[in-house]
């Protein structure tokens, strides 16, 4: 890299400052390798896949069947390799060796890791693993991102004091020049709004899976749409209410009635009963009503199929025989009753069970397989000794039978199901019977009857309700009724990630080019410009396409494309300015003084054209963004990653928003991408009145 | 350097850029892992069946005859045999059905080309004459827009607004898209039904990107006013419209026909999304749908592609000339 000084200069004195930055950056470095440590520690044993969303699991097994099996690991890795980095320039810092070398390295390495865990971390989201939550995301952000950089930045301005008055007297001239071009702040302030919310990404999308499909209807308008159509006011929203119990009435047979071996508690959120060794042989069974609040429900009748009401079971029957002890079996049911507020509904008994076998054998697919409530059931596949398990009553087919809404063709008459369930705003409460039926085991081969003890444990959770709102949220749904607005806040930093890296890129191949064929001249240069004239001279939008095509549809992919035909424009330009440069007296006197070539070019040449570079960087960016828009738009963009170009492309190809006039989902994606390219267009015209001497003069 | 051998010396570029493109186009599509043909057998044909179409399609030829056979293929530009190949999917060759697609994207691209320069450049000046008025202001928002703003974003826009939803309230100005498919007898044939579909299209091209034309052109001509001698000029006592549009306007004419020039390419390129959003039998969306997953129908997008190049490269080097040409002053110099 650079040349070495042509005499050792006297090792400079360590100062206070210098060295409580580098014990400071030290200290970031074993903070991040520890981090990385728990985070393999947990990876490793707990298993990463201890709750995964089927997609993750799916991706999980791509991963580790493809050979790639660090790639789980990977955020231990990265972990691992900053944080050795921290540490090495923190000594490098230390020791007062190559400086500041270490604290640039520091500085990009901070900006490496704000941008893949603060902005880039989209991806993260889809193999999102369940236990490291949010927080352990943010404090990458903060350990290896923000706080670096300031100590880092801090540390680079402590040394170089007579660098620091010249870079520091350009930054000012320009930001001078800068604060008084209006557009320029305008742009900046917009683009700072989109960082801030790329960051805020989890908070803004209020915690909404922008994958996750059936949150409400499809195709349904933003909530607030009832301020401008009253009409609307009614209209069922999406909904989850929880009906906790208020009233219980535990009702025993009267030989047990005061058998210290059942209990039961409320702890105000589930009911619990326990039977531990009770000898019982009669008949009747055990009979526990519940009660529970009464809520209010104010919109019209959910639209069929729109809801779900469910109960949470959690029942523990110990249905084991060990040689030592014999144990009992018990059997349970359960009834549910609705009260509306003009009758009461019988959601669910006892007998059901049988008559749905029967709807099932007629090979009706049921929506939702219910599980039955008898467990000893002749069905060998649902017994089970154990249950918990969420039964959720939608209207399905047998339960719209059972409730007499069928029509003549035999099809469910969804409407009338639902309005005769909801028939109107009002109190809705719910009544649930829970009985427990305990018989004594009988001998085949003795014909004799014993009484074994029982022992048996029930867990009740609040009754709920989901409806399935036909408004919905801020931004309504699309076609296959996901948030839309969760989609467009996700579309954020995917954007940005994708303008900023292929502009970082593009501008980086675009320098070098630049400067080494302006510097060097001759055959590489001709080389070079030959490359740029064959370049600039491809139909770029169709080429993309086709390779993108063959080659596969990534988003990094599709960026490192964007940016190796995006350079050929500022490579002409830097070439041009090189030239002039080369001639210029401060780089004969490096030249006289024996810097060698590439010393010339990375410490004269490159900071004198970034100005120019700097104002086509961000004019770039939104180039970048629109073409990664327009081929997600015609089909040809990662049909894994929610950006604003596939939103389009679905409402365009499959969604039929445009039928429907389904604005909330078409007008969003358009103004968030305009807006963010424009405030990149802002600040380019802004950054080229300043640093372009043409314009300049003209102003 | 004479203007000649500068010329010669970028056809010659040009031409390196063809021959490139088109190995690019035989690579991806012929020299992949997978065999080709398994686009255009069915999984029921017999071997011999198999071969027989293979062997139609000179996929048994050694590579170096195959590469050389596609150049010439390619070069011909369709006029001879084998007419840039058989398309996969209607059997015919695909100069036939380019022609008839090519009349359509044509007529779009030229009504947008020329809608843009008869709006954008007297905008231009119009904004230059009356600098800081208002439609100074808003020829500034709609170049501002026009680098803004998707394309495609705005032609859903409009066609979101305009088409659905004036036919939600009955008013049927424009189509919704499509209807305007297969070969046509004649030219004349399909240019009724071509002037409702274009409309919309053309109309959008043009009020979406003359913005940028127009602030190029004001630019340019505020630079030229503040030139010496248009203040001779104007001290010989000339009326401003002869300062403007001889003197000041005539200076600036070659870089401004340089910049028409060279978005040619862009446009051209631009079809493909402006077709498909608009459901137009153009030649970008032939190329795209040709495309489809799965089954490529490699002969379309090899000769759409290859015309696309020949277009770009065609129009740069048209715009260095017209600078020549256009501009004395590098005429003479060039020849000194």
């Amino acid at each position: 890299m650079a040349a070495k000084p042509q005499e050792k200069r006297p090792r400079e004195p360590r100062s206070f400052r210098a060295l409580i930055f580098s014990l400071l950056i030290i200290l970031l470095g074993f903070a991040t390798i520890g981090l990385g440590v728990c985070e393999l520690y947990v990876s490793l044993n707990l298993g990463d896949l201890k709750n995964p969303e089927p997609w993750a699991a799916d991706l999980w097994a791509l991963f580790a069947n493809s050979g790639l099996m660090l790639l789980p690991h990977l955020y231990s890795i990265m972990d691992f390799v900053i944080g050795s980095i921290f540490i090495l320039c923190g000594y490098l810092i230390f020791r007062v060796k190559h400086m500041e070398f270490a604290a640039l390295t520091a500085f990009a390495t901070g900006l490496v890791a704000l941008f893949v865990y603060g902005i880039g971390d989209w991806w993260t989201y889809v193999a999102r693993i369940k236990y490291e939550g949010l927080a352990v995301m943010y404090l990458r952000v903060i350990l290896q991102g923000a706080v670096p950089i300031i100590v880092s930045a801090l540390s680079l301005t402590a040394q170089r004091q007579e660098a620091k008055t010249l870079m520091g007297r350009r930054i000012r001239s320009f930001w001078e020049d800068f604060s008084h071009n209006k557009i320029g702040l305008v742009g900046m302030a917009i683009l700072f709004t989109y960082i801030i919310a790329a960051v805020l990404v989890p908070v803004l999308s209020l915690g909404v899976n922008p994958e996750k499909t059936d949150l409400a209807d499809e195709l349904v308008p933003p909530s607030w749409i009832d301020f401008f159509y009253p009409s609307l006011r009614d209209l069922p929203r999406t909904l989850h209410q929880e009906y906790n119990f208020t009233d219980y009435f535990v009702t025993l047979p009267e030989s047990i009635k005061n058998d210290p071996s059942v209990t039961w508690s409320w702890n105000g959120r589930s009911f619990e009963f326990n039977i531990s060794g009770l000898s019982y042989n009669e008949s009747a069974p055990f009979r526990i009503s519940l009660e529970t609040v009464s809520d209010y429900y104010p919109y019209n009748p959910p639209r069929g199929g729109g809801f779900i009401i469910g109960f949470t079971l959690e029942v523990d029957p110990h249905q084991y025989y060990s040689p030592s002890e014999k144990i009992a079996r018990a059997f349970y049911n359960v009834e549910l009753n609705m009260t509306s507020p003009v009758n009461t509904t019988n959601l669910w008994d006892a007998e059901w069970y049988n008559k749905r076998q029967y709807y099932y054998s007629q090979s009706i697919t049921p929506r939702q397989e219910l599980m039955p409530l008898n467990i000893s059931s002749p069905d060998k596949r649902l017994q089970k000794t154990k249950i918990n398990e969420t039964f959720q009553l939608t209207s399905d087919l047998y339960w719209s039978h059972k409730m007499g809404f069928v029509n003549k063709d035999g099809a469910v008459d969804w409407q009338s199901l639902s309005n005769a369930l909801f028939p109107q705003k009002g109190n809705y409460s719910y009544q649930m019977y829970f009985y427990i039926n305990a018989t004594a085991t009988y001998s085949r081969t003795t014909d004799t009857t014993t009484i074994y003890p029982i022992y048996y444990f029930a867990r009740i959770k609040p009754i709920f309700l989901d409806v399935k709102g036909m408004l919905h949220g801020i931004m309504g749904t699309d076609h296959l009724g996901r948030d839309i607005w969760s989609r467009i806040v996700h579309g954020i930093k995917i954007s940005l990630a994708i303008g900023l890296a292929s502009a970082v890129a593009s501008s980086f191949i675009g320098v070098m080019v630049g400067v080494v064929a302006g510097y060097l001249g001759g055959t590489v240069d001709e080389l070079m410009m030959r490359l740029v004239d064959i370049l600039l001279c491809l139909p770029v939008l169709p080429l993309l396409i086709v390779l993108v095509y063959m080659y596969g549809q990534n988003v990094w992919y599709i960026v490192i494309l964007i940016a190796i035909f995006g350079w050929q424009g500022l490579s002409r330009v830097i070439r041009s300015q090189v030239l002039s440069l080369r001639e210029a007296a401060f780089v004969e006197c490096a030249t006289a003084s024996g810097a060698s070539r590439t010393y010339i070019m990375i410490r004269h040449l490159i900071p004198n054209v970034l100005p120019i570079v700097l104002s086509d960087f961000v004019l770039s960016v939104p180039g970048g963004i629109m073409t990664e828009a327009g081929l997600s738009f015609i089909g040809f963009g990662d049909p894994t990653t929610p950006t604003w170009g596939r939103e389009f492309n679905i409402m365009w190809t499959e969604g039929g928003a445009f039928a429907v006039f389904a604005w909330w989902w078409f007008v969003p994606p358009a103004i968030a991408i305009t807006v963010l390219c424009l405030a990149f267009v802002f600040l380019g015209h802004a950054v080229d009145e300043i640093v372009n001497p043409r314009l300049r003069r003209r102003r | 350097m004479t203007l000649r051998k500068y010329l010669a010396k970028r056809i010659v570029v040009g031409i390196i850029t063809l021959l490139i493109v088109a190995t690019l186009n035989f690579v991806i599509f012929v020299l992949q892992p997978s065999d080709p043909t398994r686009y255009l057998l069915q999984p029921g044909m017999k071997p011999e069946q198999k071969e027989m179409i293979a062997r139609e399609y000179g996929l048994r030829d050694p590579l170096d005859v195959r590469y050389f056979k596609y150049l010439r293929n390619m070069f011909s530009y369709g006029l001879i045999p084998p007419y840039f190949g058989i398309s996969f999917k209607s059997k015919q060759t695909v100069a036939s059905e380019m022609s008839w697609r090519m009349q359509l994207t044509v007529l779009l691209l030229g009504s947008a080309m020329i809608g843009r320069t008869i709006v954008g450049i007297p905008a231009g000046i119009f904004a230059a004459a009356k600098r800081g008025g208002k439609l100074d202001v808003a020829i500034m928002g709609c170049a501002l827009l026009t680098f803004g703003i998707p394309i495609f974003v705005l032609q859903l826009l409009s066609i979101f607004f305009f088409s659905y939803l004036a036919n939600i309230y009955g008013i049927r100005i424009f189509p919704t898209g499509g209807g305007l498919g297969g070969p046509y007898k004649s030219f004349w044939d399909f240019l009724p039904g071509a002037a409702w579909h274009l409309s919309l299209p053309i109309l959008v091209l043009t009020f979406g990107g003359f913005g940028g034309w127009a602030l190029y052109t004001r630019n340019m001509l505020i630079d030229a006013l503040t030139q010496d001698y248009i203040v001779t000029a104007r001290a010989k006592g000339l009326s401003e419209r002869t300062v403007l549009y001889k003197h000041a306007f005539k200076s600036i004419l070659p870089p401004v026909a340089t910049m028409i020039t060279l978005s040619i390419p862009g446009i051209v390129t631009g079809a493909i999304i402006t077709e498909t959003i608009f459901g137009l039998e153009g030649i970008g969306k032939w190329y795209v749908e040709s495309l489809s997953r799965g089954s490529p129908n490699y002969p379309v997008v090899q000769a759409v592609l290859f015309i696309f190049a020949t277009l770009t490269i065609m129009f740069n080097i048209i715009a260095d000339l017209l600078y020549g040409v256009l501009d004395p002053r590098i005429r003479v110099g060039a020849r000194r």
